[in-house]
């Protein structure tokens, strides 16, 4: 039995810093939005998926316990920043063995936890022992890219500074301040060249959604959304030189997801993808197949990422500006892509949008591109 | 003092030399020693000298960093001539780096602990190119 997955419910809570709320409250808003935009009641849940990196133990239940939802099976997913990806994937696997006819997924994490600087990694990490943070990841990542490619500092700032106008138009969005080239540059310097508006911020937030059958989704009276690829991959462990100016790791997850979806990158209408630092982005229209390789900043420079433009990528402000909750950002970007694709996020719609793909990576480890990378494909 | 990793490294009369492992089944070398070969699984890893010439791959100065460090500092992957990439700091707060310059292995402080400093590996520009 293998049974397509739809989306017929997604919702956020706000995103920022929320010191003075409880994870679990700031999970539940997010639950309840979903199952309202839904149409669907507590009793209505077989199977649940919480996703969070940070969240602790038994997050779960802990956001249920307050919505009358326990008893039906809950399993808490890690996968750092592709964790609530991650329970994506595993909803749709429930669907399609049957064995759950409406399953919730949420994800969620609250960073203000960490009193602000960079996240926390793992201490036994030898890289982590000799002073590794995950900006300087993507850092260097940066300084290669720019060696190999002829890209400038310029070019990561002129990502913040289209985020930053996508976010503008996003009321779910953290940072909606537009900003400038210059005023990028000169933000202080945090791991170079990277600088403070390269790097997304802290913050909490909790994103949701409702995953069904085609059969009930018709009776929810809602449009639905399919899930048309749900791909999950982890990195491969390099002891010697590795590439780190091109992702292996989303070109081979992505790959595996357009041959799923039965589609390639030019039927992409938008993107939702995991800019946790500026250069992530030219990295990654690369990598997606949106442009050819070394071009991504001749993709930026062009408009072609921007709302209006080929293909719009991070209509939503991305996690530079919308924000990176963790656990919530493979969901949130669902979110994003789910209201796109029936039109109703106003002044940042990407008009006519049928084809959605969604993309988040996780984990930095030494050796790895990256620990996880999730893509899914959404359509209408 | 305390030492990171001490087992990592023994110091020659050439400088310092950085110790990770070898696979007899296939013939990688890698950083640091496991007990398994990272490439093939095999266990059939001894503790190897590796080569004191490298280039610099890509590196970052830091501003903002966990207790213990000392901002600013700069982190660089430094790519053995034996196909191992190490991470490490670069010595002296050496900003002005070009990529594929020739680096070598020494000793430095990295951190400081409540013990102490703690010194392990770093690198810097190579004083000798062959």
């Amino acid at each position: 039995m293998s049974r397509e997955a739809f989306i017929v419910g997604a919702g956020m809570s706000r995103f920022g810093k929320q010191s003075h709320r409880t994870i679990e409250e700031i999970g539940q808003e997010a639950v309840r939005a979903a199952m309202k935009e839904a149409g669907v009641e507590r009793g209505d849940i077989d199977e649940v998926f919480c996703g969070t990196g940070y969240g602790g133990v038994m997050l779960g239940q802990r956001i249920l316990r307050d919505l009358g939802m326990t008893g039906p099976p809950v399993t808490n997913v890690e996968n750092a920043c592709s964790s609530g990806a991650t329970g994506v994937r595993e909803a749709c696997a429930a669907i399609a063995t049957g064995r759950a006819e409406v399953v919730l997924v949420v994800g969620v994490d609250k960073l203000t936890t960490f009193g602000g600087g960079t996240l926390p990694l793992e201490a036994s990490d030898p890289d982590v022992a000799n002073g590794m943070i995950m900006p300087a990841v993507y850092a260097m990542r940066a300084r290669r890219y720019m060696f190999e490619t002829g890209a400038t500092p310029e070019h990561l700032a002129m990502v913040t500074v289209k985020a930053r106008e996508a976010a503008a138009l996003n009321p779910h969005a953290q940072m909606r301040t537009p900003t400038t080239v210059a005023e990028v540059l000169a933000s202080r310097p945090i791991a170079d060249p990277l600088t403070l508006f390269m790097c997304c911020p802290s913050g909490d937030g909790a994103a949701a959604v409702v995953i069904t059958t085609a059969a009930r989704a018709r009776q929810l009276g809602v449009q639905p959304v399919k899930i048309a690829a749900s791909v999950l991959q982890s990195g491969y462990y390099k002891t010697g030189f590795r590439d780190t100016a091109f992702s292996e790791l989303t070109a081979r997850t992505v790959a595996l997801a357009y041959d799923a979806a039965g589609l390639g990158p030019e039927a992409v209408d938008m993107a939702e993808v995991h800019d946790a630092f500026a250069i992530a982005e030219l990295m990654y229209y690369e990598a997606l197949g949106l442009c050819e390789r070394g071009e991504g900043k001749d993709f930026l420079e062009r408009g072609d990422s921007k709302i209006g433009g080929r293909t719009p990528v991070n209509p939503s402000g991305g996690l530079l500006c919308k924000g990176h909750p963790i656990g919530a950002t493979g969901i949130a970007q669902m979110c994003e892509a789910v209201w796109q694709l029936r039109g109703q996020v106003g002044a940042r719609q990407v008009e006519g949008a049928k084809v959605a793909l969604t993309h988040c990576t996780g984990g930095g480890i030494a050796g790895f591109d990256h620990g996880a990378c999730a893509v899914h494909v959404l359509t209408v | 003092m305390t030492e990171h990793g001490k087992a990592d490294w023994i110091v020659s009369d050439a400088g310092l030399i950085l110790v990770g492992g070898h696979c007899a089944d296939c013939g990688r070398k890698f950083f640091p020693e496991k007990p398994n070969c990272p490439n093939c699984g095999s266990d059939q890893v001894s503790p190897a000298q590796l080569s004191r010439i490298g280039r610099l791959y890509s590196y970052s100065t830091i501003h903002s960093a966990p207790r213990g460090f000392h901002v600013p500092y700069t982190v660089g992957f430094v790519d053995l001539d034996d196909d191992v990439r190490v991470f490490g700091q670069i010595e002296g707060g050496d900003t002005d780096l070009v990529l594929e310059t020739p680096m070598e292995p020494v000793l430095g402080v990295i951190r400081t602990d409540d013990d102490g400093d703690v010194q392990s590996y770093k690198f810097r520009r190579a004083t000798h190119v062959s």
